[in-house]
């Protein structure tokens, strides 16, 4: 559909979307979920990489020399993690979006771990609210 | 050595062209998009999975090898082949079935089988049993490599030695850069990124 560089960093976007997806409700990592409930997860995580891939596939014969236009290893490498880190934030984002209206626990844990029971979003106005309070003080 | 080596591949090449399931099989198995990007989304996923904080540091650790891994390991071959140059299956044999397209970068080592197996060994170090589900995977990339024409065996076994090796090496490497890499994940944590 695009130049192949694009559809494979579409690929792999979508791929390690529907991945991270599986990882949250496998971990129980509500707060990276798109909808708050695991059996959900799990469905929204195999339809999106399997998806993404019968869309690569449905694009026509993608394994083209890297001579003639084709996608060599170290570009590969490239565009992989550009998508999977682009995955990361557009699932912090939806996540966030898709359960706003979610009032989560206090925040406990760092990193990863603190999205256990909240969205980014929640954790960073809890974050923001006691660095007013703080502030204030 | 070598003479064994053509025989081998003769035998695993005749079988392309046998059984058109097979064939349709291996030529999926063999794309530069299946089974590397699985590969790497499996690899990707650890970073993620873990019932605890700690465990879940242990697989992004383990990423972090197969990355490192992967990515030196195509470093290597990229500077090797610079001096040596083994020609493809098919320009030396004749009645080489071929079901891809024709590389023209080297043979020796393949870098396909290094990916693979760098990736298998640096999620191995932490987690024996994603390791050796994405050592399987490995192991089918580099047989469909042998039966699509495109390697000799010698090249798929030298490519996931150095895989395998330079993953090792590279995890020792960051184990003692330890604190520099603690300091990285701290800053991840910040963001909520690890």
């Amino acid at each position: 559909m695009f130049s192949l560089a694009v559809d494979y960093f579409l690929l792999v976007f979508f791929a390690a979307c529907g991945v991270i997806q599986l990882a949250a409700a496998q971990s129980r990592i509500g707060g990276l979920l798109f909808v708050s409930h695991v059996g959900a997860g799990y469905v929204i995580g195999l339809g999106l990489l399997a998806g993404a891939f019968a869309w690569f596939v449905a694009t026509g014969d993608q394994n083209i020399p890297g001579d003639l236009g084709g996608v060599e290893g170290a570009q590969q490498f490239g565009l992989f993690f550009a998508g999977a880190a682009g995955a990361v934030v557009a699932t912090m984002v939806v996540a966030s979006l898709a359960q706003i209206r979610t009032s989560g626990e206090a925040v406990e844990g760092t990193g990863v771990e603190a999205l256990r029971n909240q969205t980014l979003l929640a954790v960073a106005m809890v974050r923001f609210r006691r660095w007013r309070g703080h502030d204030r003080r | 050595m070598i003479d064994a080596d053509r025989q081998l591949f003769e035998w695993i090449n005749g079988l392309a062209g046998e059984s058109q399931a097979l064939d349709n099989v291996m030529t999926l198995l063999v794309s530069d998009f299946f089974l590397p990007v699985l590969i790497a989304l499996a690899a990707f996923s650890r970073w993620f999975v873990g019932r605890t904080a700690q465990e879940r540091l242990a697989n992004q650790w383990g990423f972090l090898y197969a990355a490192i891994g992967a990515g030196m390991a195509n470093l290597i071959i990229q500077i090797f082949n610079q001096s040596f140059h083994r020609p493809r299956p098919f320009i030396t044999l004749e009645d080489v079935t071929v079901l891809f397209y024709r590389p023209t970068d080297p043979s020796f080592p393949s870098n396909a089988a290094a990916f693979g197996f760098a990736m298998a060994a640096g999620v191995w170090l932490t987690n024996r049993r994603w390791g050796a589900i994405i050592g399987v995977g490995a192991l089918l990339f580099a047989f469909a490599r042998i039966y699509a024409g495109m390697h000799f065996p010698l090249d798929v076994i030298s490519g996931a030695l150095l895989g395998i090796l330079t993953t090792w090496f590279f995890a020792r490497m960051l184990d003692q850069a330890k604190p520099v890499v603690d300091w990285a994940f701290r800053l991840l944590r910040w963001f909520h990124l690890a």
